[in-house]
Formats: structure tokens, C-alpha cells, sequence
């Protein structure tokens, strides 16, 4: 920088010259000083100003408008770097600054307190992003878990869907074997009954064939009866022919002692007397054989009667016990008649229970299928809430980014 | 040139508001440019000034620590903020807001310091005097200069910790 002294030169010499000379390095001065700061060097300055004319004046100006320019320069600078940085507190000073320039720092502020503005605006924007983040992370995640265990539950659904299924198939056959057993046990019912109705027949038939035989036993007995009276007459006959035979021999007897009074005159009648006493011994000789006889009917026909009363008892015996036996197949036949009703109750039980078994194996089918589209279902949720994040997570970084 | 030995008188200068003190300075501190305002503020002629360390018009009420923070920033590239006690060649004195940022020339080189000063505001003032007197207490515990500038330089950022502010936002927030 160069040393100015005109205006101390000025006023110690009056020589024009001198003075010119002086004006002209002044003059020149201020010309390099104004065409540095014209280039931007505002570091320049006139130094050593004396003059306190007109001179020294303009000198004072141009540093004063240097001064002015160079603070604006600097704090417009300074701002605008820590805005940039962020740091909104950096206004420029707007004291010391008169007109254009306090208008142009004033503009500056303005946009600073704008950009503060937006940034605030944006940090807010940022806060609330990750504030929304969390919480449609939070919501995204909480789908996505339900998805999976909705996907869980179906593939369980569907595997108990599946041995229900199983399940039914196995109970199905069960019952048609169950219906099967029924018919074979309604079949064997129906023997049973048909067998009890021919017993009872035969017991029917035996039993009249015991009343035959009881009326037999009866008759046979009668018959006996007459026998033992016969018998009984035969022995008074023979009794009277005894007596008979007895008082022959006695008249014999009494016809030989006659006859042996009469010597041989009697001698023939003797004969005949010994002959009619032969003829009674003999007589009596044959009823005892008789009698012998006929104790011997009556000892037999005493065992006959004896053995058609105890044919008489064990015939009615036989009767009670068939009428029993007729009872009892009576009530057995009912019972198999009702054994048969309940049977074809049972089998229509089982149908019933294989309809049912068919539903229920129908109805696990569709829950299968049901459960199926579940599990799809909720593998497609758990796509598109993967999907989503990814959208939410680009739409933030977008929106954190302006 | 010897820098005379000035007492202050406690008498305060003021400029007006849409004034502004500007001075600029080599790389190490030596005045090459001093405006107007300055000389009337300072009671100096313009080749009294020229060439002389800026401390010419240092007043001694300043706590050390203050000038160190700040020569730290400007040799760091960096502008900084300060409110500043001056003293007049008389003694007098005027409190200024000092904006002191580095020079570059046309090729980006730095090449000096420059400063403008302006009126502050009161209500700053009021604030940041008791900050400078505990500051100022805690350097004048120390016989020794150096260990004076540690303890000032220890006390302020102590403070600047427990406001929980950096000293920038500090500035500004008064």
C-alpha cells in the first residue's frame, strides 16, 4: 500500500506543481484501490490519509464504502456457510448496515429463517417417519406373525382334517363289518326262532302222544283189574271143586268100607269105589296146580297193575314237564321275536352311524380343502406384508430424503 | 514502537449503531488497516496504529483466555464471535461486538485477519460481564501468566460444559 501525504504536502507548499503532483499519486491511489476491489480483492485500502479536504474525504469514503462492502461480503459469507452446515442460529448482523446492504442482509435472514423452517420441518418429517416406521413395522410384523400362525394352525387343521378323514374310513368299514355281524346275528335270530317254533311243535305233538299213552296206561289197567277179579273167581272155583273133590274121596272111602262088608259081593263095587277116590285125589291134585296157577296171575297181574300206575305217573309227570317245556319255548320264541326287533333297530343304528361316519368324512374332506386355501391364504398375507415393509421402507427413504 | 502504558479511568465511549470498527491485521497481529471509526474510538492517529499488535488497545479488566480462544479459531480458519472491553489511548474505555474472521487472497491463501466491531447490545452485556469477571478471577489466582491463561481456559469451558452449550451458541444465545 502505498503512503499518500498530499494533503499534509498540500497545506506545507503552495507550489501548483507539487500539488498536481500529489493529486495525480492520490488520484492513482484510489484507481488501483477501486480496480482490486473491482476484482474482489476487498482486502485493499488507501493507508496514511492526511487530508482534511476534499481529498482526504474521498479517501475516507472509498474505505468507508470498501469497509461496508467487505462486512457485507464476510457476513453474507458466514451465514450462508453455517446454513448450509445447518447452523440457522448464524443470521447476518444487520447493526452498522444502512440501506442496500442492511436490505440485502435482511433478505438473507429471511431465507435463513426459511431454510430453518424446512429443516425443522424436515426433522420433524424424519421424527415422524421413524415414528410411522415403528409403527407399521410394529403392525406389519404383528401380520406377518399372525399369517404364520394362521398358516400353522390350517397345516394343523389340515393333518387333523386328514386322520379325521382316515378316521372315518376305518369307522366306515367298521361299520359295514358291524352290519354285516348284524345281518349274520338277524339270520341266526331267524333259526333261532324258526327252531323254537318247531319245538314247540314237537313238544305239542309229544305231548298229545303222552295223553295217548296216559289213556293207555288207564285202559291197561282196566285190564288188569279184570284179570285179577277173574283170578279171584277161578280160585272160588277151584275152592268149590276142592270141597267137591274132598267129599268124593270121603263117599269112595265110605263105598270100599261097604263094600268090603259085603265080601265078594262087594268085590266090584270096592273097585269102583277105589276108582272114584283116584279121580277125586286126582281132582284135587289138578286145582292145586291150579291154584298154584292163578296165585301165580295174580302175583303178575299185582306187578302189572303196579307197573301201569307207575307208567300212569311218569306219563303225567312227562305232561307237567312238557306243558314247562312248551312255557319255556313260548317265552323263548319271544324273547328271539324281540332278540330280532332289536337287531333290526341295531342295524338301522348302524346305517345311521355310516351316514354319519360319510358326513363327517365328506365334511373333513372340505375342511381339508378349507384348511388348504388357509394355508395359502396366509402364505400370500405373509407375502404381501413382506411387500409392504419393502414399499414402506422405500416410501420413507424417499420421504427422508427431501 | 512501545506500547505506552495506558490506566484505565473507567470512563465509558460509545459509537453509534450504524457505525462499524473495523480493523485488519498480518498474520501476526500487527495492525495494517484501521478505519475511521477506530481512530476516533481509540484516540490514535492512523501511523500510531500502523504496525502495532493489536493489543494496543487491550484493556486489562479482558480475561487472557478469551483472546487465546479467539486467535485459536481465526488461525483455525474459523470466524468468531466476542464481546470485547477496548481501551482508549486515554484510559477510557468501550465495550464492542467484535466479528473477527480470516483474510484469503484471490489464490485462497490466508493472508491476514480483519475485524469489524459494533455496538452491543446491552442486554448482552449484561450478561457476559459477570462471565468475564469469574473468568478474570480465576486467571489473577496465578502469579504466572501461563498458568493464569490454563485456569481461565479450564474455568470457561467448565462453564461452557455445565450451560451445555458450544462457546458459538453461547454468543449467540445472549
Amino acid at each position: 500500500m502505498n503512503m499518500l501525504s498530499f494533503g499534509r504536502a498540500a497545506k506545507r507548499s503552495e507550489a501548483p506543481a507539487s500539488d498536481e503532483a500529489a493529486l495525480r499519486a492520490a488520484m492513482a491511489q484510489v484507481s488501483r484501490v477501486c480496480a482490486a476491489a473491482a476484482r474482489g480483492d476487498l482486502e485493499q485500502r488507501i493507508l496514511n490519509i492526511h487530508d482534511d479536504g476534499p481529498i482526504g474525504a474521498m479517501q475516507r469514503d472509498i474505505n468507508h464504502l470498501l469497509d461496508m462492502t467487505d462486512a457485507f461480503v464476510r457476513e453474507a459469507s458466514a451465514s450462508l456457510t453455517h446454513a448450509a452446515a445447518e447452523k440457522f442460529y448464524r443470521r447476518v448482523l444487520t447493526r452498522g448496515m444502512r440501506g442496500s446492504f442492511r436490505h440485502g442482509a435482511e433478505l438473507i435472514n429471511a431465507a435463513t429463517e426459511h431454510a430453518a423452517r424446512l429443516s425443522e420441518q424436515r426433522v420433524e418429517r424424519v421424527r415422524l417417519s421413524d415414528a410411522f416406521e415403528d409403527r407399521i413395522k410394529e403392525v406389519v410384523h404383528g401380520v406377518a406373525s399372525t399369517a404364520t400362525e394362521a398358516e400353522a394352525t390350517a397345516r394343523s387343521l389340515m393333518e387333523s382334517a386328514e386322520s379325521t378323514s382316515q378316521e372315518a374310513e376305518v369307522a366306515a368299514s367298521s361299520a359295514v363289518d358291524t352290519s354285516q355281524h348284524m345281518a349274520t346275528v338277524a339270520s341266526a335270530s331267524a333259526q333261532i326262532a324258526g327252531a323254537a317254533a318247531e319245538i314247540e311243535k314237537q313238544v305239542e305233538h309229544s305231548s298229545v302222544m303222552a295223553e295217548q299213552a296216559l289213556a293207555e296206561a288207564k285202559r291197561a289197567n282196566e285190564v288188569v283189574s279184570g284179570l285179577e277179579s277173574a283170578s279171584r273167581d277161578i280160585t272160588r272155583v277151584v275152592g268149590i271143586i276142592n270141597e267137591v273133590a274132598l267129599q268124593t274121596r270121603l263117599l269112595a272111602l265110605n263105598a270100599m268100607i261097604e263094600a268090603a262088608h259085603v265080601g265078594d259081593a262087594g268085590l266090584g263095587f270096592a273097585v269102583v269105589a277105589a276108582e272114584v277116590n283116584n279121580l277125586a285125589t286126582r281132582t284135587a291134585k289138578a286145582t292145586g296146580e291150579i291154584e298154584l296157577m292163578v296165585e301165580t296171575i295174580q302175583t303178575a297181574t299185582a306187578g302189572a297193575v303196579g307197573a301201569t300206575a307207575g307208567i300212569a305217573t311218569t306219563v303225567t309227570g312227562m305232561h307237567t314237564l312238557l306243558a314247562g317245556m312248551r312255557r319255556a319255548v313260548g317265552a323263548q320264541g319271544e324273547a328271539t321275536v324281540q332278540m330280532g326287533v332289536s337287531i333290526n333297530r341295531a342295524v338301522e343304528g348302524t346305517r345311521l352311524v355310516s351316514d354319519t361316519v360319510a358326513t363327517a368324512a365328506e365334511g373333513s374332506v372340505q375342511t381339508q380343502s378349507a384348511a388348504d386355501e388357509m394355508v395359502q391364504s396366509a402364505s400370500d398375507l405373509s407375502r404381501v406384508a413382506e411387500s409392504l415393509m419393502g414399499d414402506v421402507d422405500q416410501f420413507l427413504s424417499q420421504m427422508r430424503k427431501r | 514502537m512501545a506500547v505506552p502504558t495506558v490506566s484505565p479511568t473507567g470512563r465509558q465511549r460509545t459509537f453509534g449503531d450504524d457505525e462499524i470498527i473495523v480493523s485488519k491485521t498480518d498474520l501476526k497481529g500487527r495492525i495494517t488497516y484501521a478505519n475511521e471509526v477506530f481512530l476516533r474510538m481509540a484516540s490514535y492517529k492512523e501511523e500510531e496504529l500502523l504496525g502495532q499488535p493489536h493489543n494496543i488497545i487491550r484493556h486489562p479488566d479482558m480475561p487472557a483466555c478469551v483472546f487465546k480462544l479467539l486467535w485459536d479459531t481465526i488461525s483455525a480458519g474459523r470466524e468468531i464471535f466476542a464481546y470485547v472491553l477496548n481501551l482508549a489511548r486515554n484510559g477510557d474505555e468501550y465495550w464492542v461486538h467484535a466479528h473477527i474472521t480470516p483474510s484469503y487472497d484471490a489464490a485462497g491463501t490466508l493472508v491476514g485477519y480483519h475485524s469489524n466491531r459494533r455496538t452491543p447490545d446491552p442486554a448482552a452485556l449484561e450478561k457476559i460481564k459477570p462471565i468475564y469477571a469469574v473468568l478474570l478471577a480465576e486467571e489473577r489466582k496465578h502469579e504466572n501468566k501461563k498458568e493464569g491463561l490454563a485456569a481461565g481456559q479450564w474455568k470457561l469451558n467448565a462453564l461452557l460444559a455445565e450451560s451445555g452449550k458450544t462457546y458459538d451458541e453461547l454468543v449467540w444465545s445472549l
